[in-house]
């Protein structure tokens, strides 16, 4: 079997469409979360709704409620799934996720340590300058003192899961010394939870700006996956192309965590699912993957919070429910 | 000392036969070295338009270090590569990629990936940031593939392919990049016979037509002394390089390898095996 290309002509036709039917699927999945709900909204009702008057109760529901939320679902799914292609590529490995390097642990210590000092509100940005710190870190130590040695895939991933594990063990520390009142948000923050999700616009924001910037390096990309001699023979300057597809993988993946906690399982399935389907050519694999995962997260919130209303589950348990047996799937497929 | 040594000295400072044009690639006074070993020391040639350079020498003597560095992949521990006059490591990596195009000993495929997409990725440096692979693109590198008898496979897995076709896929990609200077290590590792030669009257057709030349690390010594017209010896610590005549000798070789050397056969058949 051959798979998806983009030198043929049949496979850019493929492209074109999965890319369009990708954005189609978006904004239905959009759409059907700004209608479904405790309070169901007519169909008809939503285009009044979205530029009516904000003391109308469906209105206020679609844009204080609804809209934001979806936005931000949005957002951390397209950010997440991006920084997983990017690490994909970096890791030189198919299943490679967002949160390999260690990343989700350092926002989750920080975040938990605000949520744990009565400073809830604050988890967000406590969760992306944990992040940042994480990766500071890593990079740092992976580099191991030799200022101008390259990082390499291996070391710096050694490092990751390092770190990643002794952000571990003080999560597992703020979790057993936490009173109990302050324990379900911690879980809920730990799972993924997008119910308070303020800031989705500003990150529509990164996430266009950091794809943008991604398929500026895209078809360097590309080469960098056959290896760094051929990368380097074919005319990349690889260690900067890494940097830049490093440090744009970091930032995406600390604002979604920021926005969202640490949502599983996205940022891997997503760009695997589309390389099944369009292939390996980053200039289409990486805005695929972003529609994909934002599409998948508004998709995977709200039944998070309608299947059991009205309770609302955290949306990290739907990602990781689906996620599980589809990535168990997708390997058991690799394999073969 | 050998014939080659001696010769070694004498290309030391400008060739005698030096044209107007500078050498596609020069090499002046290189030093290599991998840890506290010491590859090689003061090694200087020409390589000029047209012609085939073969690396010989033992296991673990450097040919690939020699071969990587003469590509840009690696640092000079002492000495000066020059691309057409200008310093190697004075150029960024699209003009070397203009200049050179490199065949690594082995290719690691971590994604999938369709023969015609290997063949393609040759055309990356002749493409601006934006610009994808047109027509022309496609048809050069089906024409590469074709070449090499890969043709069928174009859209196939690189994966599904045996090592000899996923080799000739990658001699393919070479030739796609266009570039004047052809580096590669080994290109006959997982060829069979009848494909050794067809690979090789491919590369030497295209260098001949396309002005270009072939610098290879060649284990095989029939391959060497069919194709080569220099040679570069190394071993031992130290590097020999000139004429293949005088260098790919089964005087010379016989005290690289530690093994006493004969010449047999002739004509394109002629190797040296060990006695």
């Amino acid at each position: 079997m051959s798979p998806p290309s983009t030198a043929t002509s049949a496979g850019r036709r493929r492209a074109t469409w999965a890319i369009a039917l990708l954005a189609l699927a978006g904004l239905a999945a959009m759409l059907v979360a700004l209608v479904t709900g405790s309070v169901p909204i007519d169909a008809t009702r939503l285009v009044p709704a979205l530029v009516g008057d904000r003391t109308d109760t469906a209105t206020a529901i679609v844009l204080e409620l609804r809209l934001p939320r979806a936005i931000a679902a949005f957002a951390a799914g397209g950010l997440l799934a991006l920084a997983g292609a990017l690490m994909q590529v970096l890791m030189r490995n198919p299943l490679a996720d967002p949160y390999v390097l260690g990343i989700s642990g350092g926002a989750a210590v920080a975040a938990l340590t605000a949520i744990l000092a009565g400073l809830a509100a604050w988890s967000g940005p406590a969760a992306l300058v944990g992040a940042v710190v994480s990766t500071l870190l890593v990079f740092g130590l992976a580099r191991g003192g030799r200022a101008r040695a390259p990082w390499v895939a291996t070391r710096l991933l050694l490092t990751g899961v390092v770190v990643a594990a002794g952000w571990g063990a003080l999560i597992a520390l703020l979790l057993t010394l936490a009173p109990d009142v302050a324990v379900r948000g911690m879980l809920f923050w730990l799972l993924g939870d997008l119910s308070a999700a303020s800031a989705g616009w500003p990150a529509i924001a990164v996430l266009a700006v950091s794809l943008a910037c991604a398929l500026m390096i895209a078809r360097d990309l590309n080469v960098v996956t056959r290896g760094e001699d051929a990368a380097l023979s074919l005319g990349v300057a690889v260690p900067q192309v890494a940097l830049i597809a490093h440090a744009l993988a970091a930032t995406a993946t600390a604002v979604a965590v920021a926005l969202a906690g640490s949502i599983g399982f996205v940022g891997l399935i997503a760009p695997h699912a589309v390389r099944l389907v369009v292939g390996n050519d980053q200039r289409v694999l990486l805005p695929a993957a972003a529609l994909a995962g934002g599409t998948l997260l508004v998709v995977a919130d709200t039944l998070a919070r309608t299947l059991v209303a009205p309770v609302q589950l955290p949306v990290g348990v739907i990602t990781a429910l689906v996620g599980v047996p589809v990535f168990l799937f997708l390997l058991a497929r690799g394999s073969r | 000392m050998t014939p080659a040594a001696r010769l070694d000295g004498e290309h030391r400072g400008a060739p005698a036969d030096a044209s107007d044009a500078p050498a596609l690639l020069a090499v002046r006074a290189l030093t290599l070295a991998v840890g506290a070993r010491t590859l090689c020391r003061d090694l200087a040639f020409d390589v000029r338009r047209g012609e085939c350079w073969a690396i010989v020498g033992p296991n673990g003597a450097g040919k690939t270090t020699l071969l990587r560095t003469l590509a840009g992949l690696r640092r000079a521990d002492g000495g000066t590569v020059l691309y057409a006059g200008r310093d190697l490591a004075a150029l960024d990596r699209r003009a070397q990629a203009a200049q050179r195009a490199y065949l690594p000993e082995t290719s690691t495929d971590y994604f999938p990936a369709t023969a015609l997409d290997i063949a393609l990725s040759g055309r990356h440096p002749h493409l601006a940031r934006w610009a994808w692979e047109d027509g022309a693109d496609v048809a050069r590198a089906h024409a590469a593939l074709g070449a090499f008898g890969v043709g069928a496979c174009a859209g196939r897995d690189v994966a599904t392919l045996s090592g000899g076709e996923r080799r000739r896929v990658a001699l393919a990609a070479m030739l796609v990049q266009e570039a004047p200077l052809l580096l590669l290590d080994e290109p006959s590792s997982h060829l069979d016979l009848g494909q050794q030669i067809a690979a090789f009257d491919v590369l030497v057709r295209h260098a001949r037509d396309h002005a270009a030349a072939i610098v290879m690390v060649v284990h095989d010594l029939h391959l060497a002394l069919r194709y080569a017209d220099h040679a570069i010896a190394i071993g031992g610590g130290s590097a020999t390089c000139g004429p293949a005549a005088l260098t790919l000798t089964a005087e010379a070789l016989s005290g690289l390898f530690g093994r006493r050397l004969i010449e047999v056969g002739a004509g394109t058949a002629r190797t040296l095996v060990p006695a």
